[in-house]
């Protein structure tokens, strides 16, 4: 049976060139990985529908082009953006170091509303960045933060479904429950998914 | 004198007659004589000589406004709705009736008292009082229309006070600050008599080659000669990004004719090296393969005949001036060495057409301006081109280039 979306939000992946935008996508899209990607262009976005118990959300998902040449692209996307996954790569500190301007960037155009989650991609692969390295970081800009990998799929769709259940909480948050029944900075919030409960925190909301 | 304060959840409705989307913030509300001023926090509403005000975000002023109970407004309970004279609408709620009773009342009282001190003032009958207050609503709207980029300064500075001096005073810091801008010599001029002066990045490939009396610019050379001594072989190179701060030094030093060194551990990121050198092309006002040649290049590359194809994209890299072929070449010739590693760096002649097709050729500017929405789709297309480009000019680079 075919549902209908309840409400769709405008999610877009960030992040340096080559951290694993489009194949984060990729797996979460279609569930598969290639381990030869070409550098993303131009921009391309995937529909995918998310069921919940809450109720069907779809999410529009912006894929973006990290080489510096498109630097200034992406902004036009950033426009009324729900959501913003800006990734980094584990087994590249330089990706880490980058995310700072791609925070300003992402202020700069999609304004302090849209919600930020920070993403460390290849977990797979030896790292050279640290889990509390990527968290102090995510903390500082009061991004939500998780580690994934988009070749074996550890962590994709749960971050994809936090992302979600955050922009749901928050919509409902604007609608009229007051805001302090939101979830307070830091806390730990439960994402359940295929009978696992995944713990992560939350550094902003 | 302060009527009034304390925490309040509040949100614009309406503002200047719009319909505004909610956005409750909790903020530390204050209460003057004939304002109402918003504080992110209590401290920002301490009151010194130089800011008699605080900082407030945001302020309302209360003179002709009117306030009462919201009824369907919000789903929140406890909720006020204060309408000012000049179209703004804002909800105000605290989770404990009493409280908001209180500020309830405080407000109609001071909004009263406001409306008998114009009375007492002007001596004037209540009729006369909605009329002052349309008056003063033109004319605040008057200034903001002239003025709207101090619009937010203005805000903050001045709405609490709105009297006629002030207006008069600020005025003339208006002007004042006018000319001064006008008077400001423009980057065009700045540039003609040296002061601003464009030494290697964004300086014209043709005059940065003059002054160095050579036909490829030293610092591509320099560059390129790093990338082959140690970054052939690294995964993703050219496709990976720098660390843009470091990036930036780099180019503030070879700005400003600091001897550089590559070959020191400062720069050990190989990736710094390579995005140096895609900022270099990048800030080129004009890119390597000129704009006048962009469509050309794009006819040549669209033939379905390959001798002629070849034969139209050899001519037209002839026909490039001396320094831009030399530098192409120069740069093609490097690809190639970088291709042919691509069992170990992946950098497949695909991977060098994407990151530096729109680097090395763009389409003329006046296009894209002319139509800045139609980015998009017309992008898109050209974007292909730029890359279909080089990806044949590196594939076939022996016989465009060397033959």
């Amino acid at each position: 049976v075919a549902k209908t979306p309840d409400r769709i939000f405008k999610v877009i992946l960030v992040g340096d060139s080559n951290v694993g935008k489009s194949s984060a996508i990729q797996r979460f899209c279609f569930n598969t990985f290639s381990d030869d990607r070409r550098p993303t262009l131009d921009i391309t976005f995937q529909m995918k529908t998310i069921v919940t118990a809450q109720g069907v959300t779809s999410l529009q998902i912006w894929d973006s082009a990290g080489q510096e040449r498109f630097r200034s692209v992406p902004r036009l996307y950033f426009r009324k953006a729900d959501g913003v996954m800006l990734l980094y790569d584990v087994t590249n500190e330089t990706s880490l170091k980058n995310v700072r301007s791609w925070i300003s960037n992402i202020k700069e155009s999609a304004g302090n509303n849209a919600v930020i989650m920070l993403l460390g991609n290849k977990v797979d692969k030896q790292r050279t960045v640290t889990w509390e390295e990527g968290h102090a970081v995510a903390l500082q800009c009061k991004a939500v933060f998780l580690e994934i990998s988009a070749k074996s799929g550890e962590n994709v769709p749960q971050a994809f479904e936090a992302l979600t259940r955050i922009l749901k909480e928050r919509e409902e948050g604007d609608m009229g429950i007051p805001p302090s029944t939101g979830t307070p900075l830091g806390e730990t919030i439960e994402v359940t998914s295929n009978n696992r409960t995944e713990r992560f925190d939350v550094a902003r909301l | 004198v302060i009527e009034r304060q304390g925490r309040l959840y509040w949100t614009k409705l309406v503002e200047a007659g719009k319909k505004q989307r909610k956005n409750w913030l909790q903020q530390w509300v204050v209460l003057l004589a004939n304002n109402l001023l918003f504080y992110k926090d209590q401290k920002q509403a301490v009151m010194t000589k130089s800011t008699p005000h605080g900082r407030p975000d945001s302020s309302c002023d209360l003179r002709g406004a009117v306030v009462d109970w919201a009824r369907d407004k919000s789903s929140k309970k406890n909720v006020l709705e204060l309408k000012t004279v000049r179209g703004l609408s804002l909800l105000l709620q605290h989770e404990d009736i009493t409280t908001i009773q209180k500020w309830l009342t405080a407000i109609k009282v001071t909004i009263q008292r406001a409306i008998q001190n114009t009375t007492s003032i002007n001596t004037l009958n209540l009729e006369s009082i909605k009329l002052q207050n349309r008056n003063s609503r033109d004319r605040d709207e008057d200034d903001e229309d002239d003025h709207k980029k101090k619009k937010d300064k203005k805000k903050k500075s001045k709405a609490p006070s709105r009297h006629g001096s002030d207006a008069k005073n600020s005025d003339k810091v208006r002007s004042k600050l006018r000319k001064f801008i006008n008077r400001r010599p423009t980057m065009e001029s700045l540039q003609e008599r040296g002061i601003i002066k464009e030494t290697v990045f964004g300086c014209p490939l043709e005059k940065l080659c003059e002054k160095e009396q050579t036909h490829i610019p030293n610092f591509i050379k320099l560059c390129v000669a790093e990338v082959e001594r140690r970054g052939l072989e690294v995964d993703g190179i050219y496709r990976v990004s720098g660390n843009l701060s470091h990036v930036q030094k780099l180019r503030y030093m070879i700005d400003r004719d600091e001897p550089v060194n590559l070959s020191e551990p400062e720069w050990e990121d190989i990736h710094l090296v390579t995005g140096a050198l895609k900022m270099f092309l990048r800030e080129l006002p004009e890119p390597v393969i000129p704009f006048a040649f962009f469509d050309k290049f794009v006819t040549a590359c669209k033939m379905q005949d390959q001798p002629q194809r070849l034969k139209s994209t050899k001519a037209l890299v002839q026909a490039l001036p001396a320094v831009n072929r030399e530098t192409l070449t120069y740069l093609m010739q490097h690809f190639r060495r970088v291709v042919e590693r691509s069992s170990q760096n992946r950098m497949q002649i695909q991977n060098i057409a994407i990151v530096f097709g729109p680097t090395l050729l763009l389409k003329p500017p006046e296009d894209s301006q002319s139509r800045p929405d139609s980015g998009g789709s017309s992008m898109a297309i050209y974007m292909a081109f730029q890359n279909q480009i080089i990806d044949y000019m590196l594939s076939g680079f022996e016989s465009i280039f060397l033959k």
